[in-house]
Parts: structure tokens; sequence; C-alpha cells
């Protein structure tokens, strides 16, 4: 694999991994500008819209069966918020045009898709309809209200709005169920426009040569100025005063329960400290091999999932669980014993090294995916970060079993949000039932 | 007895730029070796035995059993359990692999994933899986375990409402009983059934292994032979026929459900009764009923539009038809307000298309999406061994099923039209807020 950067022209920087090994490859441009909570809602709503028509393509249909004439390209647009930014992302996957038996220039073809969407949208033009923005904020606070469907994921982002508190730069869902309902087209219209005045990203994985792409853009982009200013970026690990607790009830079966912690480290140009807390939570709750799973799950029998995971952008280690109502106590009990062992020491060589290698092959694992590697390298580039996947997994060989001891010894429970299951009764009780 | 020599053969792609090893093993256990130049190695061990399978009889026996519902996704989750006391999973963590498993309507399946030597992580496979060693305890811990995953997928607004169609679609047919079965129905399972299960299906000519990666056949043929047995025992299970006394019918046209959901969620289920029994056939039907889903439901073409345009139905709408031996299926799944009108039209649609015929740019645009997806699923380990898996289970051939999807013509697709979608066929699923939410 050979990665390169280079500026395509003003306001244009193109970054490519080009390699053979894939038969669809990946293309993504961003545009990104610095995060507000307004603009977090007309951001969801410029991207539905950017998806419904074109110029050239003048409905949703027209565009997706000029997709599927380039052998099922397939574009997502979407609003992606890190740190301090915000940024609007178009990513396609192209069939590489060896596999295309009738000669198509699919990758070609789909620049000028995404070229279409960006410049000229439906949105922008003097007919436009505006029931279609009416539509795009019924679907996206149907999206929202539609999260109560899967409590996890509701219980999980609950616990993260309880650890960000109320001066986070980016909404609670209620709040942002506001700001989408009150969006104007006057909102969107702003929007797009700063959007487009920021330098354009492009991100390409596959077998066409970084030149070619780059003689693409510059054709295709020639009438637009894109701008020169990169808004600075930054994260800081979120950390609250005081620990927060909300409990909610809800008509379901199994309750959930989910517990944030502050690690106090995330990604960063000048710490590597946060690969210390990528090894603590997998060895605490990460894989199958890890603390909850052996304890919790196998040997207490308490749940069929109770795992953590580790946000690099926040430092934050959040825990979930499916439980029995009356066994919160219990569970939460057993999840804090696991994490004190840790901080206790009592990490096994062989504990130590399945995680290890279990973060190693996750790393490892990226070279297989054009959109996860895409993912990597914007994560890191949007910081200012310019670690490979090579240079990870050696700062990862760095961590030492004090390291992790040490970052646990510091690690505190800062906010725990649980679900009520109104269904419940526990097996037993069911069993009786019967 | 089956004979006791290694049968080698290799399948090739010139159009995909692929190939791979087929082993017949003298055990009696197929050995897919497909060569990936990727970084992820993915291998499956899986058995031809899943949740459809709950009467059986055992070798010598005219006896029919009749297990609890869910046994087959019970014993997946024990046979990580072995004898000394350890457990599977913390054997291929120390290997660098990372290890799973699945269970489904036709098979079982027990993986890991590894990037880094997998030998050892092969070896593991093998022998776990051919190692069963169930307890009374072992089994009694795992019901708390499974009754926990039971109660979080009858929370799953989208699984209930999947499962609503199938119990509507099927009097009889065992696709109807989920996959994991019930707390009531896995509490009444034993060491007992769980072996009587082993027995019954977990024979290695009745299995296969697979191995996506960086890897050479005749490596991972040295590595099986040293884990398996060199002849393959007899093996006979005798099948109960009870999905053969299905209706042409859908027993129940309309299924309703309420939950916790924001707004109806919906699965229309067209109930398929041909089934082709030569493999061929059936994926050649496979794939032509997937180019006609294309033409009729795909977001490029009219129907999805207009309905979505008319805010009739919610960005949330997929589609997809399901064949295997014993049952075939087309289901539309999607999120609306009224989800009988979406029906209604959908039916109009098909009805109006009737009368003027489907469009043969339609055909074409179809054709190329389903060609391309088929492409691109050879970009990952792991979907090259799961489809192999699928292919195996239904004694189809994987590669060749870009030039199945080639064969296809406009007139097998305008065929398969007039014969499905019948009215007296055709499920509807509807999960609703409750009333009080």
């Amino acid at each position: 694999m050979f990665f390169c950067k280079d500026t395509v022209r003003d306001g244009i920087e193109l970054s490519v991994i080009e390699c053979n090994k894939f038969k669809a490859g990946v293309i993504a441009f961003s545009l990104t500008l610095p995060l507000s909570r307004a603009a977090v809602a007309h951001g969801l709503i410029l991207s539905g819209l950017l998806r419904r028509g074109t110029l050239n393509y003048p409905s949703m249909a027209a565009l997706n069966r000029r997709l599927d004439e380039l052998y099922g390209s397939y574009i997502e647009v979407k609003s992606v918020h890190l740190g301090a930014n915000m940024s609007l992302v178009l990513t396609a996957e192209v069939l590489d045009n060896k596999y295309i038996p009738d000669g198509t220039d699919a990758l070609g073809g789909v620049i000028d898709v995404i070229a279409d969407i960006l410049l000229h949208p439906l949105l922008s033009s003097e007919s436009f309809d505006k029931r279609l923005l009416d539509q795009e904020i019924r679907i996206a606070l149907d999206n929202l209200g539609a999260e109560i469907n899967n409590t996890r994921v509701y219980s999980v982002r609950r616990c993260s709005e309880l650890m960000r508190g109320e001066t986070s730069r980016y909404p609670t869902v209620s709040e942002l169920k506001e700001l989408v309902a009150s969006t104007t087209y006057e909102d969107v219209l702003a929007l797009r426009e700063k959007t487009l005045s920021t330098p354009l990203e492009v991100f390409y994985i596959g077998s066409t040569p970084s030149d070619k792409i780059a003689d693409k853009l510059r054709a295709t982009f020639a009438s637009h100025p894109f701008g020169l200013a990169y808004a600075p970026n930054s994260v800081s690990p979120l950390r609250r005063e005081s620990f927060a607790e909300a409990r909610e009830k809800m008509p379901v079966s199994q309750s959930k329960l989910a517990m944030g912690f502050s690690s106090g480290v995330c990604i960063s140009k000048d710490d590597d400290g946060y690969y210390a807390a990528l090894m603590l939570n997998e060895l605490f709750g990460g894989s199958a091999s890890s603390k909850l799973f052996v304890n919790v799950r196998e040997r207490m029998s308490l749940c069929y999932y109770c795992a953590s995971s580790f946000s690099i952008y926040t430092g934050v280690m959040t825990v979930s669980s499916g439980i029995e109502a009356d066994k919160l106590d219990v569970v939460k009990g057993a999840i804090l014993e696991q994490l004190e062992e840790i901080k206790k020491g009592n990490i096994s060589d062989s504990e130590f090294s399945a995680a290890r290698k279990s973060i190693l092959h996750g790393y490892r694992q990226l070279y297989d995916s054009p959109f996860d590697l895409q993912a990597f390298y914007s994560g890191r580039m949007a910081f200012g970060i310019d670690d490979t996947v090579e240079s990870c997994t050696d700062k990862l060989m760095q961590v030492t079993k004090d390291d992790v001891i040490a970052l646990a010894n510091k690690i505190t429970l800062d906010a725990l949000f649980f679900i009520e299951g109104e269904l419940g009764g526990g097996a037993d009780e069911e069993d009786e039932n019967e | 007895m089956s004979k006791n020599t290694l049968e080698r053969s290799v399948l090739k792609s010139s159009l995909l730029s692929e190939e791979y090893t087929l082993f017949s093993h003298p055990s009696g256990l197929k050995i897919y070796v497909f060569p990936k130049n990727l970084t992820t190695t993915y291998a499956i061990m899986g058995v031809r035995y899943g949740s459809l399978n709950n009467r059986f009889s055992l070798l010598g026996s005219d006896e029919m059993l009749t297990v609890p519902d869910g046994i087959a996704h019970f014993l997946e989750h024990k046979l990580f359990t072995n004898e000394d006391g350890s457990d599977s999973f913390e054997r291929f963590a120390q290997y660098g692999a990372d290890a799973n498993a699945y269970t489904s309507f036709n098979k079982t399946a027990y993986l890991f994933s590894c990037t880094d030597d997998c030998a050892d992580a092969l070896g593991e496979l093998i022998d776990f899986v051919t190692h069963p060693y169930f307890t009374d305890s072992s089994v009694a811990s795992e019901v708390g375990i499974i009754a926990e995953e039971i109660k979080m997928y009858d929370d799953s607004p989208s699984d209930r409402c999947f499962y609503g169609m199938l119990e509507g679609m099927y009097e009889h047919h065992s696709i109807r009983r989920n996959i994991c079965g019930s707390v009531d129905s896995i509490s009444q399972i034993t060491k007992e059934t769980l072996y009587d299960c082993y027995n019954a299906f977990y024979n290695l000519g009745n299995m296969a292994l697979i191995v996506c990666g960086d890897v050479d056949p005749d490596d991972i043929l040295a590595i099986a032979n040293a884990h398996l047995p060199k002849s393959a025992p007899e093996f006979t299970t005798l099948a109960d026929n009870e999905n053969k006394n299905e209706s042409d019918k859908v027993f129940i046209p309309y299924v309703e459900q309420e939950m916790q959901v924001a707004k109806p969620i919906f699965n229309i289920g067209f109930k398929d009764i041909s089934i082709p029994e030569d493999p061929t056939e059936r994926l050649k039907k496979d794939a032509a009923m997937a180019i006609l889903d294309e033409m009729i439901f795909s977001r490029a073409g009219k129907l999805y539009n207009d309905l979505f345009e008319r805010d009739v139905i919610s960005p949330h709408f997929s589609y997809g038809y399901s064949i295997n031996k014993s049952v075939a299926y087309n289901s539309v799944a999607g999120e609306a307000d009224d989800p009988r009108l979406v029906l209604e039209e959908i039916l109009h649609y098909i009805e109006r298309l009737s009368s003027e015929g489907l469009s043969e740019e339609d055909f074409l645009r179809g054709k190329r999406v389903m060609y391309s997806e088929f492409v691109k699923s050879f970009d990952s380990t792991d979907n090259i061994a799961n489809n192999l898996l699928a292919f195996f289970c239904e004694d189809g051939e994987l590669l060749s099923y870009a030039e199945i999807i080639e064969s296809v013509t406009f007139d097998d697709v305008r065929a398969l039209f007039k014969e499905s979608f019948s009215p007296d066929r055709i499920t509807l699923s509807v999960v609703k807020p409750l009333k009080n939410l």
C-alpha cells in the first residue's frame, strides 16, 4: 500500500492509498467548519437535501438510477462531528474499472455525480420545492424519535449525554429535535454556502493512480474556488465534576445499564497516554476474554452481554449491559469489582498478552477495509496527527501493565443511566409462571 | 463407510480473478481453502444444522426425537466449554484470534479471524468443535445467559416483526420458531438432549471447514490432517417431514403486535412455494428473484420514489429474497404510518406491471447492480468464507454464481414475476407503538 497526500490546487487536498487488492474503491469528499449546536441540526437537514437531486439528475430516483448505471455505485452524504468541528462528508463505493465488462468509467462518473451534488443541488435552484425541506425535517425528527426502538443504543446515548453535561457544544437529542424542527430554508442555504467556502479534502483508496484522480478533480471542480483556511480542531477528554445518574422506566423485558467512566486521556498530537486506555478497555470489557465477559457473563451468568468500549475522541469508557431490573446493584457491583481487580494489578500475563494481541488484530484488520482505512486516517488528520497504522501498533506495544494499572487508578465513574424494564421478571420468575 | 482417500479440486473464475481449492477429506469433511491477498484470515467450521432441524432420528433408530426449540443455538454456546474446564474463547485470545459463532435456520458456524499465523487457532477450531463436553451444571449455568439473549431479542421490534411475518406465513414449518427458542423451551434442555443433537448432526460428513486469507491450501490441509480422524464414521440422520405439510397459502395474512416503537414498522412476506430441487436451478431462481426485486423495489425505481415522496414510507426500506432447500420467501420491510396502505400500493404497482409489462431497461439495471454486489463481496475474507458456507449448505458452488447471474434472461424474470406475488400468499406483519406511549 502506498500512501500519498498532495495539493491538487489551492483549496483541494488529495490523499491517496494506492492499492490493487480491492475490487471496489472508496472515495470520500469532506468540507469542514467549526461545530455549533445549530449547525448540528442544519447539517442533518443539508445532508438529506443534497441527496434529493441535482440539476443534471433532478430527482432522487434519477440520481439513484445514475448510480445504478455506474455499476451499483453508492453515495452517502452525512454530517460528521469530530472535536470542535463538523464535516460534510460524501463517501462513495465504486467498483474498480477492471471488473466492469462494458468499459464504463464508474469512478469518473461518480466524481461527476458528487460534484453535481456539491455544486448544483436542487436545493440551490430557484425552482427548489420547499416541501422537500419539510419532508427532510420530518425524516430527521422520525429518526431521532426512533431511537427508543433500540434500548441499548438509547441507554448508551443517554449516558454519554450525562457525561457531556449541559455545557457541551453538542446538543442533547431533545435539544436537537427542537433545533431540527425550527430549521429554515435560509439556515440550510447559509450552512451550504459556508461549507463550500472551506477547503475540499478528498481521500481515495483503490487502484487508480493519484495523478489521474488529481487531473479529474482539477477538471471537475475548475469553476469553484474552495476556501483556503482550515478550521483549527482540538479535543479534550470529558470529565465531570460530580457523578450524574438518571433512570427511566420503559415497557421492555430487559433492563439496560450504561456506565460512563472518565479516563482523562484522549487522542492527542502530544500525548500518547490514550494507548494505555485502549489496553485498559480491552482487558476490562473489550473482548470475549475480558474480565467483564469472563466473570460477569460466564462465571456469574448475570447477562448475555456486558462489554466496554472506549472513545479516543472523548476519553470515555462506556460499559453497557442488558440485565434483570432487580439485579442492578449486583451487576453494578460486579462491574466495579472487575475494575478494582485491574486497579490492584490483578492482570495475568496471559490476559495482558491476549488484550494486546486483540487490539493489534483490530489495527491490522484496517488494511482490509477501504472504509475503515479512510475513517482511521481522516480521524487523525482532522487533528493534525500523522500516525499510521504501523506507528499506532508500535505505540501500543510500548504500553506496560504498570501504565494500565496507573491509568485504572485515575479512572472515575462519572455517569450511570438505567432503563428499568417494566415487562421484566427474572428467568426464574417466568419459569414459576409457566 | 465412506472412502478413505483425499480428493482435491481447484475451482476458478477468470471473470473474478479468483480461485479456491476444495478437499474432500477422508474424514468426510469438506475443506475449502480460498487464498486471498488480504491481511485477515477468516476460518469457519460449519455444520448443516440449525433451528429448522428439531425433529430427527438417531443412527440405527426409527424413532423420531423432538427436541426443545432453540437447542441448536444452545449447543453452539456450550461447545466452547472444554473437558478440562477451559474455555475456547480464551484459547483463541491467546493465539491472537477473535472467535465467535452463530446459529441460523439451516446452519451453525464456529469461526475466528486472525491477522497473525493462524495454525494454532485453526487446530483449536477443529478440536473444540469435534470434542463436545456437556455437564448438568454447565448446561444450567448457560440457561440464565441465553434467557437474557432471548429477552434482548424479544425487545427488538425488528426481530419481533420479522418473526411475526414468518409465523403468519407458515402454519407448521419450523422456520416459524425462534432460533434462540423461548425462556421456557431452553429450560427443558439437558446434557443428554445436547449429545443427541450433536451425535445426529455433528458428523464430519455434514460439515465444512473453510479458510480464506493469505494461506496456502497444502499448509491448511496439513493442519487439518493433524487434527482430524483418518476415516469417516457411518452417518445417517433421518430428517423429519414435518415441513412438507405446509399449505400453499399463508397461515395468517395479517399479524399485529404492540411494542415500544416510535412509529409502526412492517414486514411483508411473499410466500414462495416453488423450490427447485436441483441446486443450480435453486441458485438461478435466487439470482432471478434478486434481479426482479431490484426492478420492483429498488431506490432507483418508481414504486419506492413514489411512496417516499408521498410520505407513505420512510427511508428505512429494505427488501430481499431468501431460498434454501426447505423454504423460500420474498420480504419487504420498512417503517410507515399506515403499513396496510404500503401493501395496497405495492399490490397496485404489481398489478400495473402485470398489465403494462416489466421494463427491459430496469432488468438490465437490476442485473448490473446484482453483478456489482457479487463482485464486491470478494473484498472481504469474512464475506467469502460465509458465502462458501452458505453455498456448501445448499450444495452450490460459489464462483459459478457470477455466470448464473449472467445467464438470467429477461424472459426468466418475466416468467418468475407471473408466478410470484399471489395475493393469497402474502402476510403483513406490523409492530405498532403501544397505545399509551
